[in-house]
């Protein structure tokens, strides 16, 4: 169902399930990246964007604007990050061989070489604050230009400039020592 | 940009596990479902602005009608009562007998005259 955030949201109001379908696949990613960077677990972030979906969806009649769906949908998902990661503590990392039994495909040689590499990127990332791990998997993962991320995180687009290009810089410098390749970006 | 780090970002890619995708959003939506079914039942304030409405519709028809019944039969009832019927020279204060004289076409005497105008200095 195409449309602005604004019809969807007001679609979905009324009970509409494809209208909220809709806000739920066109936002489910920059959820989860925003989750993945504040958990910093692929497991973790898939609940937190499921409970920050509803959580939205209870509260949808409190939205003053509904164009803004986006920047407020991630600010509830910031806040169940971090109210998930308070109840832990600890952060708990899915293991490597539970994701390798989930994936169970048929080239589990693949899946194991996915997953590790999955684990280094997670493991580099932890290294980087949350604002920056955000920035990155917005930009780089989710392809996000430099002004739609200052725009939905509130910072100048300079800001998220810089933020970017130190994350890269500590993350290549993590990553280069496995897998022997530095570029410069 | 993901030529930019190595090994990429592509492993972070939760859409490269479609089965995966799907079942989050498919959580995502048997969870949304009561919520959406709340939103689409109508709630108290529906019922009543749904009953309101007409209502107000109602009653301005009903008023309409009363007024216009009251105005039609009130006058009516004027007509017919003389009691209630106000003349002419009592509107514009003129004394009794100078009414009934201009109504009859009688021609009052001096004396009559005199009494009259001294009525109405009083």
């Amino acid at each position: 169902m195409a449309g602005s955030d604004r019809d969807l949201v007001k679609e979905a109001l009324r009970g509409r399930t494809i209208a909220f379908e809709a806000l739920v696949r066109r936002h489910l990613r920059p959820a989860y990246a925003v989750a993945l960077a504040r958990t910093g677990s692929p497991h973790d972030a898939e609940d937190v964007c499921q409970d920050a979906f509803i959580a939205a969806l209870e509260r949808l009649a409190t939205l003053r604007d509904p164009d803004r769906f986006e920047a407020w949908l991630l600010e509830i998902v910031r806040n169940r990050s971090l109210n998930l990661l308070r109840s832990r503590r600890v952060r708990s990392e899915e293991p490597i061989d539970e994701a390798l039994a989930r994936g169970g495909g048929p080239n589990p040689e693949r899946d194991a070489e996915r997953a590790a590499l999955r684990d280094d990127l997670l493991t580099a990332l932890a290294a980087l604050d949350e604002t920056r791990r955000e920035v990155t998997l917005l930009h780089d993962v989710e392809g996000w230009r430099h002004a739609e991320i200052a725009d939905r995180l509130g910072m100048p687009e300079g800001t998220v400039r810089y933020h970017l290009h130190e994350a890269r810089k500590a993350l290549r410098e993590r990553l280069a020592a496995r897998y022997g390749k530095e570029t410069h970006g | 940009m993901t030529d930019e780090l190595e090994p990429g970002w592509a492993p972070l890619d939760p859409t490269r596990d479609p089965e995966r995708w799907e079942s989050t959003v498919r959580g995502i939506m048997e969870r949304a479902a009561p919520i959406l079914a709340g939103y689409a039942a109508p709630g108290p304030a529906d019922w009543l602005a749904a009953w309101v409405r007409p209502a107000l519709a109602a009653a301005a028809v009903v008023s309409a009608l009363a007024i216009g019944a009251l105005v039609a039969g009130g006058g009516g009832e004027a007509a017919g009562n003389g009691a209630s019927a106000i003349g002419l020279g009592d509107a514009l204060g003129y004394p009794t007998p100078v009414t009934a004289w201009v109504s009859t076409g009688q021609t009052p005497t001096i004396e009559e005259l005199l009494v009259a105008m001294e009525e109405r200095n009083r």
